[in-house]
């Protein structure tokens, strides 16, 4: 022993190496790992300039579930999940041909297990999406079948919608009749993705016929196109075959909110440009989501990412206030939007911790919860909204409602924590506007660099005030102005009669 | 036609203010009786200057449409090198080529026909950029209407200038003026083409130093 640590080291000093490589390790291990509620990166968000700033935390993750801890065994491949009108969680799981239904604490409330229609077995292997509509009834996109399903809770398939006879679907590589994505609307009319569709979403009433297509992404006129539509005039029959045909980009997924209003996303892609990305459909298939300011999706140079990527957006989800969150499956990133469409948060990420994801697969809410379906990690995520994601909600709420002057204290307070929030600053001087602090008002507007609108109103009126203010002072100082400049006029020329009649003497 | 000898009478600095007003005669009286002033020429190329500080970084919010007048930074060098700078380059360039083409313009007379020239690009410039504080983005047409008729009564006015300067006619001030632009970028390409070699020699003298100063010292 004696031997070893004269060979090596004195005791002391090899219990101080010890101590400072546990120190060492342990501020090394803070750094690393996360210190709050499974968050590692920040959040962000774009201002005017497009440039990402780093924001407050405004979901965190707070727990996720798997199969196992659920006590149905694991889940294999889920494919979809959706939140009902009665607060259940539905997730088709699809790798174990079964539809696992949770309730609000996230305990199981029953596993459908076995499908029948008519007596006979059916696997819902192929099912990619699922809507549960207000009476209960499972609607089930079956892509692998090429049909809808719908299923009462039991299992028992109490309807199936096949490819429907009508005239006005006539058949093409565009009209395919593969079901990825279904929902319902109030008035029972069934809205369809078809896997390949580029014509939009399918309406089928309830009685099985064909009504038409809705949405559908319209192909932008980019300087390629240009060249293309050019270059096809001088190309042969056979090279114009082989050269890419003007389609639009297909819906990647929709949701639909309480007003009846259709969300859609479209992954990145060159033909849609990136205001297409998002849309908020009424009921016509117009996009609303048209503000000048508005964006969609990432911008990787401005992030400082190492990999330009696109924004891929495979699922939105609207909660019952009107706010969309839509999934990107490349960067595991959730991007958050109000009800008119400005980006409130981005959050998430890719990864393996608590709160990112590998494979993002859909995305709901549940009681301003949010719940993110990975189908690799094969469990569910839920975010919860902070302190400051609260406020931020309340107070776009009440701005989009139209109370402003009530909204002053929440946006205060926001701005307050979070300096760079561009659109608190334009609801904050909203706020002001409403109570009549114009000079306020206006500075909150130029900080924004969101708000020009605004900014224009207040300052006309500020300018009408001032004029009627000063109206007595302006006019006269008009009138005495122009008396001063006719004198002086007189007096100049009067100086130049005089030096040149002495310069000709 | 007003009796000779009446202009030359007028002040120096109230002579550029008629020119505005009679640039064919009031050029050519310039020339003829020497009459221009250099110090208010260069007064209004500080003005110039002046009004690319004022639209870079006080333009009102409600107007600021490019990214530089958002971030609001003024970089006194750049602002220098769009208005002076171009403006000396040019007049250099006219120079060289006139005097080829029989011009008769002296480059002390270009300098400062230029510059009155600019006169009314710069005074409605800068009474557009306080009136942004003034009106609203509805409004924004007015503005522009007054930033374009600057920018043409200027280039009159430097058209004018140069015809009644080198004594041209008008097409071949025309072409003369096409030939400065060109000059303005061989001019434009020479000092990217030196200050790069510059660079280089700068950079190769620098790497022996470095090196040496590494091995010996």
């Amino acid at each position: 022993m004696e031997h070893f640590s004269k060979i090596f080291l004195s005791r002391k000093k090899a219990k101080r190496l010890i101590r400072m490589t546990a120190a060492s390790l342990a501020v090394l291990l803070a750094a690393l790992l996360p210190s709050g509620a499974g968050t590692v990166r920040a959040d962000y968000r774009y201002d005017s300039f497009g440039n990402a700033i780093p924001s407050q935390y405004s979901y965190v993750a707070e727990a996720d579930y798997n199969g196992l801890q659920l006590g149905v065994g694991a889940f294999n491949s889920p494919t979809d999940l959706y939140v009902g009108e009665d607060n259940l969680i539905y997730i088709v799981d699809a790798g174990n041909d079964r539809i696992v239904i949770l309730d609000e604490e996230y305990q199981v409330r029953k596993v459908v297990e076995a499908f029948s229609m008519e007596g006979e077995a059916v696997s819902i292997k192929g099912v990619t999406g699922i809507f549960v509509h207000t009476d209960g009834l499972l609607y089930l996109a079956d892509k692998a079948g090429g049909r809808i399903l719908v299923s009462d809770q039991d299992g028992n398939i109490v309807r199936c919608i096949t490819r429907p006879d009508s005239a006005l679907l006539q058949e093409s590589s565009t009209t395919t009749f593969l079901p990825r994505k279904v929902l319902v609307d109030s008035r029972d009319i069934i809205y369809m993705l078809s896997e390949n569709s580029t014509q939009g979403a399918y309406m089928i009433d309830s009685q099985g016929d064909f009504l038409g297509f809705y949405g559908r992404n319209e192909v932008q006129l980019t300087f390629r196109r240009l060249y293309e539509l050019a270059m096809r005039r001088f190309a042969s029959e056979e090279q114009r075959s082989k050269m890419q045909n003007f389609i639009p980009v297909e819906f990647a997924n929709f949701d639909i909110d309480q007003k009846g209003f259709i969300y859609t996303v479209t992954a990145y892609s060159e033909s849609p440009s990136s205001d297409e990305m998002v849309k908020k459909l009424n009921p016509l298939g117009n996009n609303i989501y048209t503000g000048e300011w508005l964006t969609w999706g990432d911008m990787p140079e401005m992030l400082g990412e190492k990999y330009i990527y696109h924004t891929t957006y495979t699922d939105i989800a609207v909660d019952e206030d009107g706010f969309a969150f839509a999934l990107d499956a490349y960067s595991g990133r959730i991007f958050w939007y109000d009800d008119v469409g400005c980006q409130q948060a981005v959050f998430g990420g890719s990864g393996a911790y608590l709160g990112a994801f590998t494979t993002p697969a859909a995305i709901d809410t549940l009681n301003g919860n949010v719940l993110v379906l990975d189908s690799a990690k094969n469990n569910i995520t839920v975010f919860e909204p902070t302190y400051f994601g609260g406020l931020v909600k309340e107070a776009f709420l009440m701005f989009n409602k139209g109370l402003y002057a009530e909204s002053r204290e929440l946006f205060e307070e926001i701005v307050r924590m979070d300096a760079n929030y561009d659109w608190a600053y334009a609801g904050l001087g909203r706020a002001y506007y409403e109570e009549g602090e114009w000079e306020k008002a206006k500075e909150c507007f130029e900080r924004s660099g969101v708000a020009t609108g605004y900014y224009s109103e207040v300052k006309e009126d500020l300018r009408n005030r001032s004029l009627k203010e000063n109206f007595t002072g302006i006019f006269f100082g008009i009138i005495i102005g122009c008396f001063v400049l006719i004198i002086a006029g007189k007096l100049l020329s009067a100086w130049l009669a005089e030096r040149r009649r002495r310069v000709q003497v | 036609m007003r009796r000779p000898g009446y202009y030359s009478l007028m002040s120096k600095y109230l002579y550029p203010f008629y020119i505005l007003i009679h640039p064919a005669d009031g050029f050519r009286e310039m020339k003829v009786n020497n009459k221009f002033s250099m110090r208010f020429a260069n007064g209004v190329l500080a003005l110039w200057v002046l009004l690319g500080i004022l639209d870079w970084g006080y333009v009102d919010f409600d107007f600021k449409t490019t990214a530089r007048q958002l971030d609001g930074n003024v970089n006194i060098f750049q602002v220098l090198l769009t208005s002076v700078l171009i403006f000396a380059i040019s007049v250099v360039s006219n120079w060289c080529f006139c005097t080829l083409m029989d011009g008769k313009g002296r480059i002390k007379e270009i300098w400062v026909a230029g510059a009155y020239a600019m006169m009314p690009y710069v005074a409605l410039g800068i009474l557009r950029v306080g009136l942004t504080h003034a009106m609203v983005s509805s409004e924004a047409v007015y503005l522009t209407y007054l930033n374009v008729i600057g920018i043409l009564w200027s280039a009159l006015l430097v058209f004018i200038g140069l015809m009644s300067i080198h004594d041209y006619s008008g097409p071949k001030t025309l072409m003369s003026i096409f030939l400065t632009l060109c000059g303005v970028l061989i001019i434009a390409f020479l000092v990217v083409l030196v200050s790069g070699l510059a660079t280089q020699i700068y950079s190769f003298f620098a790497t022996i130093y470095y090196e040496l100063k590494l091995r010996y010292l």
